[in-house]
């Protein structure tokens, strides 16, 4: 298998807190990763690293082989913590914004998923709620044919009843030959679906393995495994 | 994708932004039918004491919110909520601060566009440009078109605006490479480069007042017509040159990459 997304010998700092310590990682095409830490240990840092919102401190970042540029972001679909879209658009205006900007957008995807997840595209984002904002955003991501999605806590302002619906949302309808890179600290909700899991903790990566390989040697969840190392000690 | 960035910057500002330029233009051409009524009858001469307030309100935000929203879109779009859209979009980071900077002179232009007509729809008459040059008198002496230098003195204006606007985005610019207390460093860099481009500007005065053979320590105001134009040009080529600085300053800073909170 290729390699989508690679990070090496990255070191971020700000100021004096060095958030993340000399990470090596390599992100196989064609798998659903989750990228699993506490608050704060340097998962969206990392996200952040790989879209460009932040500049190393030292090390790379490569996509598909080649540094970060405007090319290689036609590669990634992005779902940030944040809501990102300008209040006074309406929905409508934020789809041809992006089917304006990325050519492997698919506005009859948007449109469909839209009506599945009861958005109504004729609303603007400033009536909407938080949560229903970071399902127009899920709708936008997904909506593309990305080579690697990255989703950073795409679960974290959605009510539990949805929870499972956005995450069947998010499988049914990203790219088959994707990567999926998926952060959350709700382990339980993605375990399932996980290739691989990388743990990270206080900017190091402390763990990457085949998910299923990793149940078998603990005879645990994955939820079970995070929570012995990083809760109990 | 330039052209894509800056349709949708241009229609985010625009949005609203042509309903000052419209009103100011509309506000203009009322108050002068109003005035030309109140020649004869008082009720419209009263009218228009307050259509006047409205205009010079709308005249004024021409000018103002074009330039105050410049900047706030500047760091908004590239430093707020909104920076995790815009450094995602499949385009180079030159295209970004080309778009902003493009979208900001654009704005300012057609804003001072609008304040032009306005004001010539309000005061235009056969004997403006003889007022022009009354009131010039006062400063410069010996012959000079009025008209000349009317155009001069708003290129100067505009230039300065511009120029600003730079240096503003220049500062936010460096002001967000630091960790902290970027919205007050903005503001410390804004001083301190505006600082060096005024002090720039007063050598350069001095250079052009010592070779027109000008008595800089006389204690009268008023210059000879080639001095008067002189003191212009120079004040719209060193407001023009540092408009360029500070805009490939910020691009070539803006280009090393962000870190966004």
């Amino acid at each position: 298998m290729s390699v989508i997304l690679e990070f090496k010998d990255i070191n971020k700092s700000f100021g004096e807190k060095q958030v993340l310590k000399n990470i090596n990682l390599k992100i196989e095409s064609n798998k659903k990763i989750g990228l699993l830490g506490k608050n704060g240990s340097g998962k969206s840092t990392l996200f952040k690293l790989a879209n460009d919102l932040l500049t190393p401190t030292s090390g790379q970042v490569l996509v598909d082989g080649k540094t970060i540029s405007s090319e290689t972001k036609k590669l990634v679909s992005y779902l940030p913590e944040r809501t990102y879209l300008s209040a006074s658009m309406k929905v409508s205006d934020a789809i041809n914004f992006f089917a304006d900007f990325y050519e492997d957008f698919d506005r009859e995807k948007a449109e469909k998923l839209l009506v599945d997840l009861q958005l109504d595209k004729n609303m603007r984002l400033s009536k909407m709620s938080k949560g229903m904002k970071e399902k127009v955003q899920l709708v936008l991501v997904m909506s593309r044919n990305a080579k690697i999605y990255i989703l950073d806590e795409p679960l974290g302002g959605v009510d539990p009843a949805s929870r499972d619906y956005i995450l069947q949302t998010i499988l049914k309808n990203f790219n088959k030959d994707a990567t999926l890179l998926i952060s959350t600290h709700m382990i339980a909700d993605i375990e399932k679906i996980l290739d691989e899991v990388v743990f990270i903790d206080d900017g190091q990566i402390v763990l990457q393995e085949d998910a299923n390989k990793l149940r078998e040697k603990e005879n645990c969840t994955i939820d079970e495994i995070f929570r012995r190392k990083f809760y109990v000690r | 994708m330039l052209g894509k960035l800056l349709k949708y910057d241009f229609r985010k500002n625009m949005r609203w932004l042509w309903i000052l330029f419209v009103g100011a233009i509309v506000a203009a051409g009322i108050t002068r039918g109003l005035v030309e009524l109140g020649k004869s009858i008082a009720f419209f001469k009263v009218l228009s004491i307050l259509f006047d307030s409205v205009f010079y309100a709308l005249v004024a935000n021409s000018l103002i919110q074009p330039f105050l929203r410049g900047f706030m879109d500047f760091s908004k779009s590239l430093y707020g909520d909104e920076s995790y859209l815009t450094h995602t979009l499949p385009v180079t980071k030159k295209q970004i601060i080309n778009s902003k900077y493009i979208t900001t002179f654009a704005e300012l232009l057609m804003g001072f566009a609008s304040v032009i007509i306005a004001i010539l729809i309000r005061f235009a008459s056969p004997t403006f440009l003889q007022t022009i040059k009354y009131m010039l008198s006062a400063v410069v002496t010996g012959e000079f078109s009025a008209l000349l230098a009317l155009v001069l003195m708003i290129v100067l204006v505009i230039v300065e605006f511009l120029m600003f606007s730079s240096i503003i985005n220049f500062s936010i610019v460096m002001a967000y490479k630091s960790n902290e207390k970027k919205v007050l460093k903005s503001f410390l860099f804004t001083a301190a480069f505006a600082a060096i481009a005024m002090t720039v500007l007063s050598v350069a005065m001095v250079i052009m007042f010592v070779a027109f053979g000008v008595d800089i320590s006389s204690s009268t105001l008023t210059f000879t017509a080639p001095v008067f134009f002189g003191i212009i040009i120079t004040g719209i080529v060193v407001y023009l040159l540092f408009t360029v600085l500070f805009y490939f300053l910020a691009k070539k800073e803006f280009g090393k990459g962000v870190n966004v909170d």
